[in-house]
């Protein structure tokens, strides 16, 4: 459908207050790409700009090379799903989604065809002639989106679509957009606040922070690969725990200690430490709850434990979430249902070291990947 | 005759205020000159007259902005009346429900708008081309069709635009008064950056009279509280929704996606660094009233 090339974007409003800085990204044909960051991050706004209802400050924006920045949105072959949508109340779905299209002249004939082909993926083809009003919200929600897929646009943009959904809804259509894009073949940018459906949709993700994009990559990358601390804190739930750590050199190895938990590092982190001179530093130790684990249910043996209070116990069917306080913070550990540990109970968990992420305390990007 | 002293008035009562240099022409004849004319200027247009200010900084072009929005005001209670909003259209026939009237303006195609809004409203309401912008009078007591508005405008359309809202009304004797409301909702949004598309006159009543607050007075105010200045664009966000949530906590967390403690921390943080407790209803007025005044005086 289209490739889209954002270079050195900025957006900056009259009140000084510079929204987005410097977005550098290329998104090729059929890429699901998400925008994920919180409120105020940019992403909204840099959604916006792609779709021209916010000037661009600085930097190109091209749509299969061609440059879009002085194109008027109308012109860019963009169409756009919002959070608040609205139906036209009183008129049928049918007539709802093909509003736009009689707005550009398309032939009546045309017109049914595209209507019926976009009702056909939506599974709307019975409630044609229904109005709004006897639609359910997940109904609604595919009526909008219908209005979007009849244009056949080049680009779909869709701003936080489902959170005006209940959480079940949220999940049944995020099911259903994941079917869509499979079925459109189209490139979709999808701005989101909910880490969840960035994961789970996206083909990649753009974790987007104070205007600065932190990191884009594919889901799973950026889950195990976080290149800095708000990445590593953002991605994840549970996230992932952090904590300070003293960085010291102990019988020849390196190790992490902190709250008296002594961890060897595993060699390319403790090399790296080495040549970057960490040692004798302290340090943001990261390890994500389901790399800690309960020894009698855990099928490797690890040579790293710390030792912990439990706090909370946290039954969520298949897994059990511990909560317990390291150095005043408080840490979550992802165990098998069948634990033993209760509130109360000081327990030994396995550490698995090749899963623990190092970050710079000052810069806070991460120190080996 | 009565507009020019009128307007003379003001423009005295202002240059005493700010003390910048300024002049309004009409048809290339001096209207009012205060001052002396200087190399560095603004300028603007409004209908007939053009406002020329010798001051090229952020006060100047502050000034240029309040002396178009007074002028604006002026121009409509002299110039507008019924049958120019309405298209010559005097015989409407009024029901005795609420309506509120939208002024769409910086369409692209005014046509096209036009064809597509007329698709969308029903058999009461009303739709006008006037000075390419749309006026739409819609039966209705709350503001329910912003939503099909800017769904129309930005999703169908794909055009940018703004839309000034006027306070709901009943007689055909208030359109004139309504279509003011919503201009001056369009308006003052430029003052306060306030960047969304949809402006109600209701909610902008605090605008309207921070708008002729002095800068040095405005300025004034927010030395009052000098670590305001180093709050995080996060603690502006942190503040504009929770006033805008009622001072409602839950529903604040629910707007800005984070948990209930993390925005009580926030909260929290706040009250430490200005001594405002922004869950009390005093100390969220102040805060509203300094995070206007700071965007009036970045200006």
């Amino acid at each position: 459908m289209a490739t889209l090339s954002l270079k050195n974007i900025n957006k900056k409003y009259p009140n000084g207050f510079h929204a987005v800085k410097d977005f550098n990204l290329e998104i090729a044909d059929n890429e699901f790409i998400i925008f994920v960051g919180p409120s105020g991050c940019g992403k909204s706004t840099t959604l916006r700009m792609v779709a021209g209802l916010e000037d661009i400050t600085s930097g190109d924006f091209e749509i299969d090379g061609v440059r879009m920045n002085d194109v008027e949105p109308k012109d860019r072959d963009i169409a756009m799903v919002f959070q608040n949508y609205a139906l036209y109340p009183h008129m049928s779905v049918f007539d709802n989604m093909a509003f736009g299209l009689k707005l550009r002249k398309v032939p009546k004939e045309q017109i049914k065809k595209q209507v019926e082909e976009a009702a056909a993926i939506l599974d709307l083809g019975p409630l044609l002639n229904r109005k709004p009003k006897q639609l359910s919200g997940g109904q609604r929600q595919r009526v909008a989106m219908g209005r979007a897929i009849v244009r056949h646009p080049k680009v779909f943009l869709m701003d936080e679509p489902l959170s005006n959904l209940d959480a079940k809804l949220r999940v049944q259509m995020r099911t259903e957009i994941s079917k869509l894009h499979q079925r459109l073949k189209s490139t979709i940018i999808y701005v989101t606040h909910d880490q969840t459906e960035a994961m789970t949709l996206g083909t990649r993700i753009v974790v987007m922070s104070d205007g600065v994009m932190q990191q884009v990559d594919t889901p799973q990358n950026l889950y195990d690969h976080p290149k800095n601390l708000f990445v590593a804190s953002f991605i994840g739930s549970p996230q992932m725990n952090l904590m300070v750590a003293g960085i010291e050199e102990e019988n020849g190895e390196i190790v992490a200690k902190f709250d008296g938990n002594t961890i060897t590092l595993p060699a390319r982190h403790a090399e790296a430490c080495k040549q970057q001179g960490y040692v004798g530093k302290r340090v943001m130790f990261g390890i994500r709850p389901e790399d800690l684990h309960d020894p009698k249910f855990s099928l490797k043996q690890f040579h790293d434990k710390i030792s912990c209070k439990v706090t909370v116990y946290e039954m969520v069917g298949a897994e059990v979430y511990l909560y317990f306080e390291v150095s005043n913070q408080t840490m979550t550990a992802r165990v098998d249902s069948k634990t033993e540990a209760r509130v109360g109970d000081t327990v030994d968990l396995y550490v698995d070291t090749n899963k623990i992420h190092l970050f710079d305390m000052e810069t806070e990007q991460k120190i080996v990947d | 005759m009565e507009d020019k002293k009128q307007i003379y008035a003001y423009c005295h009562k202002i240059y005493e205020l700010y003390q910048i240099d300024f002049a309004i022409e009409r048809k290339k004849e001096t209207l009012v000159h205060f001052g002396v004319k200087q190399k560095e200027f603004y300028s603007a247009f409004v209908q007939e007259y053009e406002i020329i200010v010798y001051q090229k900084d952020k006060q100047g072009k502050l000034l240029l902005d309040l002396l178009c929005i007074y002028l604006e005001d002026v121009f409509m209670h002299r110039k507008v009346q019924f049958k120019h909003i309405l298209d010559g259209s005097d015989d409407l026939i009024f029901n005795t429900e609420s309506k509120v009237l939208y002024v769409i303006s910086q369409l692209v195609d005014v046509d096209l708008a036009y064809e597509a809004f007329s698709n969308v409203l029903e058999k009461q309401d009303y739709i006008f081309k006037y000075q390419k912008q749309l006026i739409i009078i819609k039966t209705e007591q709350d503001y329910s069709f912003t939503r099909i508005v800017e769904d129309v405008c930005l999703r169908e359309l794909m055009m940018k635009v703004r839309v000034g809202c006027s306070k709901p009304f009943v007689e055909k004797e208030e359109v004139v008064e309504a279509y003011h409301q919503a201009m001056k909702a369009l308006s003052v949004h430029a003052l306060f950056h306030i960047n969304q598309t949809t402006h109600i006159y209701d909610e902008q009543n605090l605008l309207y009279v921070l708008a002729h607050v002095p800068l040095h007075k405005a300025q004034g105010y927010l030395d009052l509280f000098p670590a305001f200045k180093q709050l995080s664009y996060e603690d502006f966000i942190t503040i504009q929704t929770v006033i805008d949530c009622n001072l409602n906590v839950a529903q604040a967390a629910r707007k800005m996606y984070v948990h209930r403690n993390t925005l009580l921390y926030r909260i929290d943080k706040i009250q430490k660094e200005l001594s405002l407790d922004l869950l009390n209803f005093h100390d969220a007025l102040k805060l509203k009233v300094l995070i206007l005044l700071n965007e009036m005086t970045k200006n």
